[in-house]
């Protein structure tokens, strides 16, 4: 299927969303009978949203712990804190709806009362405060406590074909809302501007709240105007907007993320400010900066496969490109998912991240040169059985002209 | 109608005093509460300790590439890990930046203790305060650092940041004038047909315009039920409030509760009214009179906003103003703290009961955001925010919207 409008709703092909639930929990299942898990305690949004199917109020950033649903793999039932049933899919059961509450005692009493009497297992949680340690440790004094992030990343790590019709979904709306941005981008127009107008073209589409503020931001040309480079081959991509006016001829990065269904479309585009001349010198360095984007993102793309790995990613880049200190690829699903690739904790990492048919890549390289900028864009890639799918459609505009 | 953009009166601000006395106020905290070290990875806490700015994300971002800082009882510079180079302030010492940490992952988890180690030395032989720890942090920091003894880091926290310095009040003036402003443009576009959505397109670019430098929660304009059974299943007997916004379409007659928050260099806003949806809105009389009331709750708490007061006292003082009927939501609170957390302490009148409520006092610059929530079944409701800062005499006002369509 194609993306989805407004209109699919009465005549289109709408994503099957109870089939897509009943199968992100069903994945829940199996990946906490994996990892031997007979609870799951979960606070992290992402996670909540995977297992329960609910819309919650969005927030930035993140909260204190706070359990927000409890998985019962013996019970194969999912409990959910939320005030009410607004949001929260009809096929969950009214008596699954629990209180949340501002009192930590309140809420492990209403996690026990969930748990019941088999309170000797292994449970998961997904994230810990101090705090809840203690009271848990208290409430289940035989049970042990271990990592349950584990099991939902595994779970969370192949997408099912709902779930990437969501991610399609979202690719749309984002490209709707870069473009907008593009069609906005002209000298003196500021940084913040450019992201005002991608956040408000997403509204249009349903969209209410960003997967993050975007970054529009004017690339700096040296190491001297980027402040340093703390020691590394190539210093560090401006990522926060600012009130800064954008002139003729400078490589703005331009990217944000949108949710559509809590799904994550992350795009992003290099362009050029103005019409500088395209036979200056200075055209003709970002022009051969783009190029080198080019072969270093289509180097990486030829190893979205399953089978290969993260560490397989990272040495394509490394065949020209320095590492950057942002991550060149990430995971995207429910948010930004792991893996992270080419950060600074060693190839062996990447080796442990085996790609697999139904992953989802953000490939974002970041490439620099001394006198000219950086030069950064994302293409977001499903792997297939056969290789991969490229999900985002922009092309790279004047800078892309021969 | 639009006032100056307030991110150009920024000269009133000295960010590095503020980072001084924040400081100054976590050591003092610390002390008080004898912790040796705190380890930070929530964004707000990471900000206070160091000023770091950091990309507002949402939380699975934020998660996989936080900020993060450690703080010393001995008042030495804090230590700062930051994807973020550019958010670092300029006059922080740069020997004490380090690049990104992995708290995620098992094997970053490795490489963090070790680099605390190598900064910290026999400093993290103590007691170690930690505020969010990931699964792989819970499972291998004991073996890690074996010698530290892991203690709650939230009072210390709390008790520093409950009190603002003059140039956190500052902060949080530009974030609430910005998010005021923003609402000139929102409430003309507020008419039968107008999507909640695209009220959220108007407000987000908005801001972005006058300087905000994030926005904090998904802008909420909900309609308010005159009967409770017209809205949602409800787990308590009370409105439920807030609910996220959608793509619906705003009717001729709708009263929408509106609720946004928005930042500036970190610190949060918080913008509370009642509006009606109406090509003609004058309210009716039955709102009118739930206003007044709301009105003299706000009032009352504001009176009650003094100096050695406690949190009972506001909670008995907004009880009194209605004949003690309870004019806040269930699931809720009268009053909420605000700084670099839109919602943060004192939170008085929670469901952590009178006791903890009596255990607040008020004190110069705490930041008290009243909330008074006036709903009847059958009736409908009012529900609006006033936001003051404590001081030696009368609270000072940070909150300055009209009650439009209502008037004083």
């Amino acid at each position: 299927m194609t993306t989805t409008g407004a209109m699919a709703l009465e005549t289109g092909e709408p994503i099957d969303f109870d089939v897509m639930r009943r199968e992100r929990f069903q994945r829940t299942l199996e990946s906490m009978e994996r990892h031997a898990l007979d609870v799951l305690l979960l606070a992290k949004p992402a996670n909540v949203k995977y297992v329960a199917g609910s819309r919650s109020l969005w927030t930035a950033s993140r909260r204190p712990f706070s359990p927000s649903a409890v998985v019962i793999r013996e019970r194969a039932e999912f409990h959910l804190m939320s005030l009410w049933d607004h949001g929260v899919p009809r096929s969950v059961p009214k008596e699954r709806l629990f209180p949340p509450s501002w009192n930590p005692l309140n809420l492990m009493e209403t996690v026990t009362r969930i748990v019941g009497a088999n309170r000797r297992g292994r449970i998961g949680v997904d994230l810990m405060s101090p705090l809840f340690a203690s009271l848990l440790a208290e409430a289940f004094p035989q049970a042990s406590v271990v990592d349950g992030a584990k099991a939902m990343g595994e779970a969370r790590a192949v997408k099912t074909a709902e779930e990437v019709d969501c991610l399609r979904t979202a690719t749309a709306i984002a490209e709707a809302a870069l473009t907008e941005a593009i069609a906005a981008l002209r000298p003196g127009v500021t940084e913040r501007s450019l992201l005002g107008v991608f956040l408000r073209r997403a509204t249009d589409f349903g969209v209410t709240a960003p997967a993050y503020q975007g970054g529009f931001c004017v690339q700096p040309r040296d190491r001297e105007a980027a402040g340093g480079d703390g020691g590394r081959a190539t210093p560090p991509m401006r990522q926060m907007s600012s009130p800064r006016p954008v002139q003729s001829g400078e490589l703005v990065a331009m990217g944000g993320g949108v949710h559509y269904a809590g799904y994550e479309s992350d795009v992003g585009r290099t362009w050029l400010c103005g019409d500088a001349g395209r036979s200056s010198p200075r055209a003709q360095a970002q022009r051969a900066l783009y190029r080198r984007w080019v072969e270093a993102c289509r180097a990486m793309a030829e190893q979205c496969r399953p089978e290969k790995t993260a560490a397989d990613l990272r040495r394509a880049f490394q065949k020209t490109e320095l590492l950057p200190e942002t991550p060149i690829a990430h995971g995207a699903g429910l948010g930004f998912e792991p893996p992270m690739v080419g950060v600074d904790l060693g190839v062996e990492v990447d080796e442990a991240s085996v790609l697999q048919a139904g992953m989802v890549l953000v490939l974002q390289p970041y490439v620099w040169e001394e006198g000219v900028g950086g030069f950064w864009a994302k293409e977001t890639v499903l792997i297939t059985s056969q290789g991969h799918e490229r999900l985002t459609t922009l092309p790279h505009g004047p800078l892309a002209e021969d | 109608m639009s006032l100056t953009p307030a991110v150009f009166e920024t000269g009133r601000i000295d960010f590095p005093r503020m980072r001084r006395q924040r400081h100054q106020r976590l050591i003092e905290a610390m002390d008080r509460n004898d912790v040796d070290v705190l380890i930070l990875a929530n964004r707000a806490n990471v900000a206070y300790a160091t000023g770091a700015m950091s990309l507002l994300t949402d939380s699975s971002r934020d998660f996989y590439q936080p900020t993060m800082a450690i703080v010393v009882r001995d008042g030495s510079t804090p230590y700062l890990f930051t994807p973020y180079p550019e958010g670092v302030p300029p006059d922080f010492p740069q020997d004490h930046v380090r690049g990104p940490l992995y708290p995620e992952i098992e094997e970053g988890v490795r490489q963090m203790a070790q680099v605390w180690k190598s900064l910290l030395g026999p400093a993290l032989n103590g007691k170690v305060g930690i505020d969010d720890y990931t699964p792989a942090m819970m499972t291998l920091l004991p073996e890690l650092l074996p010698q530290a003894t892991p203690v709650n880091p939230a009072p210390a926290l709390s008790q520093a940041r409950i009190v603002k310095t003059p140039d956190e009040i500052e902060c949080l003036k530009i974030a609430q004038r910005i998010n005021d402003d923003a609402m000139y443009d929102v409430l003309p576009a507020l008419r039968p047909g107008v999507r909640q959505t695209e009220l959220t397109g108007i407000f987000l670019q908005r801001i972005m315009e006058l300087g905000a430098t994030g926005n904090h929660v998904d802008p909420i304009w909900m309609v308010v039920p005159n009967r409770l059974q017209d809205g949602p299943h409800m787990l308590l007997e009370d409105l439920a409030f807030p609910l996220p916004t959608t793509d619906r379409i705003l009717r001729e007659g709708d009263t929408i509760m509106v609720d946004t928050g928005i930042e500036y260099m970190g610190y949060a806003s918080d913008f509370g009214r009642t509006w009606l949806c109406s090509l003609d809105p004058r309210p009716p009389q039955r709102l009118i009179e739930q206003f007044k009331v709301w009105r003299e709750v706000s009032l009352a708490v504001q009176d009650a906003a003094r100096p050695g007061n406690t949190g009972g006292d506001v909670t008995r003082a907004a009880l009194k103003a209605t004949g003690g009927r309870k004019a806040w939501l269930k699931q809720f609170y009268i009053v909420h703290g605000m700084g670099l957390d839109s919602a943060e302490a004192p939170l008085i009148g929670t469901s952590l009961g009178p006791e903890f409520d009596e255990s607040i006092v008020l004190a110069p610059g705490m930041i008290m955001v009243i909330e008074p929530c006036i709903f009847e079944d059958g009736v409908g409701g009012y529900r609006s925010e006033d936001i003051v800062a404590v001081t030696e005499g009368t609270p000072e006002p940070i909150s300055g919207f009209p009650y439009t369509p209502f008037e004083v």
